[in-house]
């Protein structure tokens, strides 16, 4: 077969495919919509200047946000759809179609996906798009597919994916929503559907020539948190399209902590918050994840708009058992590890200075920092160099397995996670989950962590408060057993619990 | 065992010494204003390096956090960002207060070691940066430039703006001073005023009336404001480039972060409306995650005053904005996706068709995303509607238009100036039902409307040009308003930043 590189579809196909859109749009818009015969194209002109008709009396922006969507192939932004609706009140029914050609086109020039046919789907639609798309499995995505994996078995649900030029939500590939939807279950649990996921990627034929999946009179629930390019169309629809958008709110740090983070960051996360202002609901992952999107509601009333409802759904702790028969041996001298990327926000710096402090007073234990490079490592760098001159017993690790992850956390004394601003704290969590007692940081998500036992709390700009909490660790055994048995008596929480809750308050929109 | 390894005194002093060479800094002056700063009894004038570093040292104490930012601060000229003060606080828990002196030798450089530092106590200083070396005739820097003139007036201010390199403070002096506040722009202004001499406050109070977005700048306030023994105010406008990124310049969320970064570690902000203090508000119950408590947040209403304008710029506006027999309808502000042009030529066509005669005219500069409202300007231009745009007006031809004017239009989300400016002149106003308008309409004479209905935008609009009792009911409203001036302002905001 001969595969071109650029396909390029015949006017008739762009003609056939567009007038297909437009009765599938009938289909759901009109009560009555007429009956589909053989004559696609005329029918479509009928339904068209139907529906324009009814632009023309009503302005309904959801109506307009349609129109625009199915002639397009693609989303309108919310200037598209406000000037539409100003034609729609001054215009003539020949004016409104130019408008709706006009802006149609523009966008499906730009997106390149007016060839492709469109469905409709109304109840629970979740945008797991980098899921589905990427083999990365950081901690938003680790959320999102593991939500998906027990909603999946649970509810009926449309995933999607967004199309390259980020124009319109698409039905995802066979290869895709096992990577979305069924990360790390085996092949024989995944049969029905395909290859499986860590298969050498070719290109996917289905991502050049998807289905365009259009949710409407449904709640899209983003998992993730999507990138700049997808939230001026996301703005939209949640806006004007009737659509009940909701979010799981993991936080605020780029604009928050602008100080601490890369230069530019908070540009593409004030892009997403200008969808989360157009949300129904949000579910924060934590007491102070939930605060930072309820204080960003707050601040909304200044425009006359009321912002998403904000609950909190915290996120669980689920670390996999150790191996059969682990039995867990205290080291020589005491370890001490400390989990997370080198970045600012996550303080190494104190840790490092605490640590010199100890070793100058003649305690003796191991440190050891294990977490890729972040950004900004210059001055932790240099710490580390001087610290390995000196022949402290300090060690770096940046590229580990995960199990070699857990191993290294259950065999530690105690870990160490101090961080200036978390919308969780996952190390911390998974530390406690293995039993190992965490020293962390006392207020925000570490804190709220830490309320449930096996952690010393300090302020983590106060170094003299680390190195108190650090050296009781290293010198007073009865309180490391006092923290294992806090540890091992929390209270359980699964991936089950929550996106089971997740359900009932993000989705259904029940009361926490 | 405890086992400290402390740097010595001399090692201090040779590193000044070194320092000294390389950049011919004049330590011993900037040792003995540290000795000041720090409460020593005075040295004689012919001490040497080595002397003072050991009389500084003596005077530190344990070197807590703001004797850290000082001494870096007077010594190397040039004042620090928070983790080189955080870097320094720990280099001297480990090795002891001659750190910090070496620090500060190794941070001064050519360009900070000639300068003339000069430390201010127990002084005001009023930070304007932006409105010296970039006026750009922006209602925040009309608000900066009028505020620090009440100010003058009344009370002891000093005046400062930035290095080339936002590294320092400096003071701005006549005539510069004069010109800047007069709101002249004069050529030459940045960097030729005393760019050799830096001052570094010490128990003062700093206000920052404009909106600082330079991240040098911004890192170097945030160190001040957490670190230094210094109050620390600010005027709080709103936090649009936050909550409205889709209607803010691209990028200026990133620069305003950083701006909200310093203003985490402010003593107070005043508000410019309740608005805007809503805004701040949630801003600091977001910072609650990073362990931050935030400023005390305070709305101080921005003035409602229009001066009487002259019989000569009424007869001039007359002229210029009056086509004969048709009502005006005025709207100020730039052009550019908040301020919601695009629905007010929509009203304006909405009601053309239906008959209704008024020309409408719009006084402001094009900004950013501004294409659509001048294609759809040109198209009713060119179907001969009576609209037209001019840009920025002279205040007095602006006042006299505001009085000429049937009613005004202004449904931003930004200052209210424009709508303050419309009412205090007499003249009824159609703003939005919520924020700083609705604050602002609170006082009488307006008429309210959901901005983003353009059916009710568009009755608004027609009643105000075809109901005349309605339309003298609220112009009797907005001559009775109480006037609300800038000397009424600008006391209340330095109470609030004196505390």
């Amino acid at each position: 077969m001969h595969v071109e590189a650029v396909h390029r579809p015949t006017s008739r196909i762009i003609e056939h495919a567009t007038a297909l859109r437009v009765l599938t749009a009938a289909e759901a818009f009109l009560e009555e919509a007429p009956a589909r015969g053989s004559d696609v194209l005329r029918e479509a002109s009928v339904c068209l200047g139907l529906l324009t008709q009814r632009l023309i009396r009503t302005a309904d922006p959801a109506l307009a946000w349609l129109l625009l969507t199915s002639i397009a192939g693609a989303y309108p932004l919310a200037e598209d759809v406000r000037a539409l609706r100003r034609t729609a009140r001054l215009g003539s029914e020949l004016e409104v179609m130019f408008e709706l050609l006009d802006r149609g086109l523009r966008l499906a020039i730009k997106h390149g996906t007016v060839d492709r046919p469109m469905t409709i789907v109304s109840g629970v639609v979740v945008d797991l798009d980098a899921s589905a798309r990427s083999e990365f499995h950081n901690g938003i995505q680790r959320v999102a597919r593991e939500t998906v994996k027990v909603w999946g078995a649970q509810h009926m649900l449309t995933l999607v994916a967004w199309t390259d030029t980020a124009g319109i939500t698409r039905s995802l590939s066979p290869r895709e929503e096992i990577r979305a939807a069924h990360w790390g279950r085996s092949q024989d649990e995944t049969n029905p559907l395909g290859a499986p996921a860590h298969q050498a990627t070719t290109v996917d034929p289905h991502v050049l020539e998807p289905t365009l999946v259009v949710p409407w009179r449904a709640t899209l629930v983003l998992a993730e948190v999507p990138p700049a390019d997808r939230c001026p169309p996301l703005a939209a629809l949640a806006e004007f399209s009737g659509n009940a958008v909701v979010a799981i709110g993991y936080d605020a740090i780029p604009v928050i902590s602008a100080d601490l983070r890369p230069p530019g960051e908070a540009n593409n996360f004030t892009c997403y918050l200008s969808v989360v202002k157009h949300c129904v609901r949000v579910a924060g992952i934590s007491t102070s994840a939930s605060a930072e999107f309820a204080g960003f509601a707050h601040a909304l009333s200044s425009q006359g708009i009321l912002g998403p409802a904000v609950s909190e759904v915290q996120l669980p702790s689920d670390v996999p058992p150790p191996p059969p028969g682990y039995h867990r041996v205290n080291p020589d001298r005491p370890r001490v590890i400390c989990v997370g990327r080198l970045e600012p926000h996550k303080n190494h710096a104190a840790v490092l200075h605490a640590a010199e402090m100890l070793w100058r007073e003649g305690l003796d234990f191991d440190l050891e920092l294990i977490g890729q490079n972040g950004w900004s490592t210059a001055a932790v760098d240099r710490q580390l160099r001087k610290l390995e001159q000196a022949h402290r017993p300090v060690r770096r690790r940046d590229a580990v397995s995960d199990d070699e992850l857990w191993q290294a956390i259950r065999e530690a004394s105690f870990t160490v996670f101090v961080s200036l601003h978390e919308g969780f704290g996952l190390p911390v969590s998974e530390s406690l989950a293995c039993g190992t007692p965490v020293i962390t940081t006392r207020y925000g998500s570490q804190g709220q962590i830490a309320e449930h036992g096996g952690c010393l709390t300090v302020d983590p700009r106060n170094d003299d408060e680390l190195i108190r909490a650090m050296r009781t660790m290293l010198t007073d055994p009865a309180t490391e057993l006092r923290l294992r048995a806090e540890a091992a008596a929390r209270p359980q929480r699964s991936w089950l619990d929550y996106a089971d809750e997740l359900w009932s308050i993000l989705v259904i929109g029940a009361h926490a | 065992m405890r086992r400290r390894i402390l740097t010595t005194p001399t090692t201090a002093a040779s590193a000044l010494r070194r320092a000294q060479r390389r950049t011919q800094a004049d330590f011993p002056a900037r040792l003995a204003l540290l000795l000041t700063a720090l409460g020593a009894p005075s040295r004689p004038m012919e001490a040497n390096v080595s002397t003072l570093a050991g009389a500084v040292l003596d005077a530190m104490g344990d070197a807590p956090s703001d004797v850290i930012w000082l001494t870096l601060a007077l010594v190397s000229g040039s004042l620090p960002d928070s983790e080189e003060v955080i870097a320094v606080r720990r280099a001297v828990e480990l090795d002891g207060p001659p750190k910090a002196l070496i620090a500060a030798a190794e941070r001064t450089t050519l360009e900070t070691g000639r300068r003339t530092v000069r430390l201010l106590r127990d002084a005001t200083l009023v930070d304007l940066g932006d409105l010296v070396t970039s006026p750009l005739g922006t209602d925040i820097q009309r608000v900066a430039r009028n505020v620090s003139n009440e100010w003058i007036s009344r009370h002891d201010v000093i005046i400062t703006a930035w290095t080339d390199s936002f590294d320092a403070l400096r003071v701005v002096a006549d005539p510069d001073r004069g010109a800047v506040l007069a709101g002249v722009v004069r050529e030459g202004i940045r960097g030729a005023t005393s760019a050799d001499e830096v001052v570094v406050p010490w128990s003062c109070t700093y206000i920052l009336p404009e909106l600082a977005i330079q991240p040098m700048r911004c890192a170097a306030i945030q160190a001040l404001a957490t670190f230094s023994q210094n109050r620390t105010g600010v005027i709080g406008f709103d936090c649009a480039p936050i909550t409205s990124s889709e209607t803010s310049v691209q990028g200026s969320a990133a620069m305003f972060a950083l701006n909200l970064a310093a203003v985490a570690h402010f003593d107070a902000v005043g508000a410019t409306s309740r608005a805007a203090a809503a805004e701040y508000e949630g801003w600091r119950r977001m910072l609650a995650g990073a362990g931050l408590t935030g400023p005390n947040i305070t709305a101080v209403g921005l003035p409602c005053h229009a001066p009487e304008p002259g019989a000569e710029a009424l007869r001039e506006a007359r002229e210029r904005f009056l086509v004969p027999g048709l009502p005006l309808v005025l709207v100020v502000g730039s052009h550019e996706p908040r301020t919601n042009h695009l629905a007010v030529l929509h009203a304006a066509e909405m009601l053309w068709r239906q008959g209704q005669r008024f020309s409408l005219t719009f006084v402001g500069g094009s900004s950013w995303g501004s294409d659509e409202f001048t294609q759809r300007l040109n198209a009713l231009q060119r179907a001969g509607r009576p609209v037209e745009s001019t840009g920025r007006l002279s205040h007095h031809l602006l006042r006299a238009a505001y009085r000429l004017a049937r009613c005004t239009l202004s449904l931003n989300e930004g200052s209210g100036l424009p709508l303050s400016e419309s009412l205090s002149a007499g003249t009824p106003a159609i703003t939005s039902d919520f924020g700083s308008m609705r604050e602002i309409a609170e006082g009488g004479g307006a008429l309210l409307v959901n901005p983003r209905d353009d059916d009710e935008l568009t009755a608004a609009l027609e009643r105000m040009l075809t109901d005349d009792l309605f339309v003298a009911r609220l112009r009797d409203e907005a001559r009775a308003r109480s006037p609300w001036t800038w000397s009424d302002y600008a006391e209340q905001l330095w109470e609030l930043f004196h505390g």
